[in-house]
């Protein structure tokens, strides 16, 4: 597959996501971004923004397992994971066996995530981050290619627990889902109060081909000199001490350039460009900075504090 | 394993605009040099100095340049090369089927690469300007034997010059009866400083003993060779001046200036 075929698979992938998906056409692209490096995004935004329905949609787009969490307090690790149950063979005999819970699948919606219990959000971390899951004694290798699609909303912190910041930091990306401009909430309004009509979605990638594009995605190129920008501007969240408490991690470093390659090859470009980098960095630091006290003081959020780092 | 096109090209490319910062900064020193030859002309300076001054700003001025020499200083003339000419330069070694189509996209787009681009023709066209006018000024002052200053000159007597001298009580009094009646030392400074006008001295022929028509006929002298015993050498004591220490420098800058006249 060239680059530019892979950038028309791309463009067919949003106008399929268009028939459901009004607007929000930078979070489609930051969740392609996630899953063509391989890696996981959280989904931030106020309930009724179609955080859940367009990582369904893109689900369907996609020929993989999908399986969604709804997350409640009372729900267990054992819940997400899976469970030895007794199984009665025909003889009579019974043993044991390992009943597979929603995380084997390819593609895993935790919904609202912050309304689990920190002992099953616990359970996610090592499925996301070593893409496998210990049961008793045993330990289960997940499918490749493996994305947590999780959501959460900022308000209703009554009863919720936010993720530790370990946690956080195993999401490549926290997507900030905004409220649709005012012609989207007309076409939403006109789409969805009218005669409902049911929108067929067609497959647009297999599972090897998604598994192409993400080995695309690394043979990406980079200058080093925009190689060095981006580790620089991740270095700088370490000693910008007046507003930032406590910085990014290296992971942030590997996470920004291989997010700006994936930006770049949606956008059909064989390089990376500055504009990816500084596109990339809200998404992929806004949940690793923990910002001072002098910077709540002044009312600043983490995209302003990455703002001042980008001047 | 053969040298991939696109690594020519790149070589090439970096070739043509190092040739031409090269000859810009050429320029550069030229205008250097000929305000810095004007300089030696006007003020009496030795040229050695100038031609050190140029040589040292050649080589710092042209390694400044040549060193900001890179793929970006490229791109930034050439646009739709943005951020492409660096990635290749950077990666073209890599082999895969991506590196591979960027170094042909970039390959053709190279072509478009002007080396005039870098050539700053309003900026040569000052400097030109500049050298023609310093010539002609140069020439000017060549001929007419201008000369603003005599560097050698001010350098002696800025050597002469003691701006920290003790204080000295005579000094003073030398001011004082410098200002009072140095006409009665030196005489009238109108008469002795006459400067470029021109002094009309006649001698009066009634006051002359001379008379320069009366010519006698040579006469033979005769001089006795032993002289006569009442004249002989003998040792004497040397003429000293008694002259008060207060008044030593007074009496020094009078026959100074005396011989000066």
């Amino acid at each position: 597959m060239k680059i530019e075929e892979a950038k028309k698979t791309f463009d067919y992938i949003f106008s399929e996501l268009n028939k459901v998906i009004i607007g929000q056409s930078e979070v489609l692209k930051q969740i392609s971004v996630a899953m063509l490096a391989d890696s996981h995004a959280l989904l931030e935004g106020y309930p009724g923004l179609a955080k859940t329905l367009a990582i369904k949609t893109m689900a369907q787009l996609f020929d993989l397992k999908f399986s969604r969490i709804q997350n409640t307090p009372d729900l267990m690790p054992s819940d997400i994971t899976g469970t030895y149950i007794i199984e009665e063979t025909s003889s009579g005999k019974r043993n044991f066996k390992f009943q597979p819970g929603p995380i084997f699948a390819n593609i895993v919606l935790a919904d609202e995530i912050n309304r689990a219990t920190p002992k099953t959000q616990s359970a996610l971390l090592e499925a996301m981050q070593e893409k496998q899951v210990t049961v008793g004694n045993s330990t289960f290798k997940l499918e490749e290619p493996f994305f947590v699609l999780a959501t959460q909303n900022p308000i209703e912190q009554e009863g919720t627990y936010p993720l530790p910041e370990a946690q956080a930091d195993r999401f490549l990306l926290k997507i900030r889902v905004d409220y649709p401009t005012f012609d989207e909430e007309i076409e939403i309004v006109n789409r969805f109060s009218e005669e409902h009509k049911k929108t067929t979605l067609k497959q647009v990638l297999t599972k090897d081909s998604l598994q192409y594009l993400q080995h695309m995605t690394r043979m990406i190129p980079i200058a080093n000199d925009i190689k060095k920008y981006a580790v620089q501007l991740v270095t700088s969240t370490r000693q910008k001490k007046n507003l930032i408490e406590f910085g990014a991690s290296p992971r942030a470093s590997i996470g920004l350039i291989l997010a700006s390659k994936a930006r770049a090859l949606i956008e059909g470009r064989k390089y990376v460009s500055k504009d990816d980098i500084h596109k990339m960095a809200f998404p992929i630091l806004r949940h690793r900075i923990v910002l001072s006290f002098e910077a709540e003081r002044q009312g600043m959020h983490a995209d302003d504090v990455i703002k001042t780092l980008l001047k | 394993m053969p040298i991939k096109p696109i690594a020519l090209a790149l070589k090439e490319a970096k070739k043509a605009v190092l040739h031409i910062v090269i000859f810009n900064s050429v320029i550069d020193t030229l205008v250097v040099f000929m305000l810095l030859f004007l300089a030696t002309v006007l003020l009496t300076i030795p040229i050695g100095y100038a031609i050190i001054i140029t040589l040292v700003y050649a080589v710092v001025h042209t390694y400044g340049n040549i060193k900001e020499v890179n793929f970006s200083s490229i791109e930034a003339k050439f646009p739709n090369l943005n951020e492409q000419l660096i990635t290749v330069a950077d990666n073209w070694k890599e082999q895969n089927e991506i590196v591979e189509a960027l170094n042909q996209e970039v390959l053709l787009k190279m072509k478009e690469i002007r080396t005039s681009r870098f050539l700053n023709f309003g900026k040569l066209t000052r400097e030109v300007a500049v050298m023609a006018v310093i010539s002609f000024i140069i020439i000017g002052s060549a001929a007419f034997n201008v000369k603003f200053l005599d560097f050698g000159e001010a350098i002696k007597e800025l050597r002469e010059f003691k701006p920290f001298q003790e204080y000295d009580i005579n000094e003073e009094l030398l001011e004082f009866e410098e200002s009072q009646n140095l006409s009665e030392i030196l005489g009238d400074e109108s008469i002795t400083e006459l400067g470029q006008q021109q002094l009309d001295l006649q001698i009066n022929p009634l006051k002359s003993d001379v008379d320069i028509g009366k010519v006698y006929d040579p006469e033979e002298r005769r001089f006795r060779e032993v002289p006569p015993p009442d004249i002989r050498a003998t040792a004497d004591v040397s003429f000293e001046e008694q002259i008060p220490k207060q008044y030593q420098r007074i009496v020094k800058t009078y026959f100074k200036e005396i011989t000066k006249s």
